[in-house]
């Protein structure tokens, strides 16, 4: 395994024509870093962490926090106002991804990182599967 | 000001332990308390935890205070010893960093403080994977602390006595706790975090 860290960050705004439900797109994300991590790890850790957050586009303190660092596993960590119960439906939202993890290539953990927002969060026709 | 510097490797439970910390040392010692944090990556997440659990941030994001951006920690410190003038000052480096080159740094430049407490976590649930992989560097992070706190306990199991007797090999005398960043520290842990700070 290399001695040095792959470091990816991105920084997106994703918006569906229908909005989706808070629990709508945690099902996304989850599935975004159980499929990401997948591809990263390495005899089920993540060598690393990824990290992402999303929030609410305009109003910046109702946001998500996920988090891997074993495969099927993420941890969250909601803030007050993403857990109301009041809460409406997203019509999109700001994505900030921080990938750090040994021994993959920049180039191969950026491509997995944007076809997984692709395939997994906007759920679009025609991309490729993440893992494979 | 008293420093206490938060080290170990990606995914450990810095910042939930940190938190934490903060919060006691805010609520139950009345002190006031002032937060630097530093992610290597090019946009901040940690922060916003920190954030809104109503804690004042310096970020540092974009590379490594140990190795990248060392004059930026340096000028962070000084305008917070300046204009804050905390009690403590509580900083979470990267999970690539090594600690111990970062407290030669603030002795050589920052002289002002009133001492430096290292705290190292360990996520148990990795460890025997990660020593593996990055020996080097996660020795590295571990020697020279003044405390371990062995994290994620609950998901190592049984592989908990070895993994302490292996950081007693590489930490020598630092004391050992066993915790769960995510569950709430007992008096006994805070306690041992405080002390000598």
């Amino acid at each position: 395994m290399g001695a040095d860290a792959t470091v990816v960050s991105l920084s997106e705004i994703v918006g569906w024509q229908q909005p989706l439900a808070p629990q709508q797109l945690e099902q996304r994300l989850t599935r975004f870093l159980d499929r990401l991590g997948g591809t990263l790890q390495y005899k089920g850790i993540i060598p690393g962490h990824i990290k992402m957050v999303a929030a609410c586009d305009g109003d910046p303190e109702r946001f998500l926090f996920l988090s891997m660092t074993t495969i099927d596993r993420v941890d969250r960590k909601p803030s007050a106002a993403w857990s109301a119960e009041s809460a409406s439906a997203l019509a999109s939202v700001r994505l900030d991804i921080n990938v750090l993890v040994f021994g993959h290539e920049k180039s191969f953990v950026t491509e997995r990182v944007s076809m997984g927002i692709r395939q997994d969060v906007l759920q679009k026709e025609g991309a490729a599967p993440v893992n494979g | 000001m008293k420093i206490m510097l938060f080290g170990g490797f990606l995914g450990s439970g810095k910042t939930t332990t940190l938190l934490q910390v903060a919060r006691y040392a805010v609520e139950q010692k009345k002190w006031k308390v002032a937060v630097i944090e530093n992610e290597i990556g090019e946009v901040g997440l940690d922060d916003k935890l920190l954030t809104a659990g109503g804690l004042q941030v310096r970020p540092l994001f974009g590379g490594c205070v140990c190795c990248q951006i060392t004059s930026d920690l340096v000028t962070a410190i000084h305008d917070i010893h300046q204009e804050v003038q905390p009690d403590l000052l509580m900083i979470e480096v990267t999970g690539l960093a090594i600690p111990g080159n970062i407290v030669k740094t603030i002795e050589q430049y920052c002289r002002f403080h009133q001492g430096i407490k290292t705290v190292i976590l360990v996520d148990g649930s990795r460890w025997r994977e990660l020593i593996e992989i990055l020996e080097p560097l996660i020795t590295s992070q571990v020697s020279g602390s003044q405390l371990i706190l062995l994290n994620k306990a609950d998901l190592a199991g049984a592989a908990v006595d070895r993994i302490r007797g292996e950081l007693a090999n590489i930490a020598g005398e630092a004391p050992i706790i066993t915790i769960q960043a995510t569950a709430c520290f007992s008096p006994a842990e805070m306690e041992a975090v405080f002390d000598g700070s």
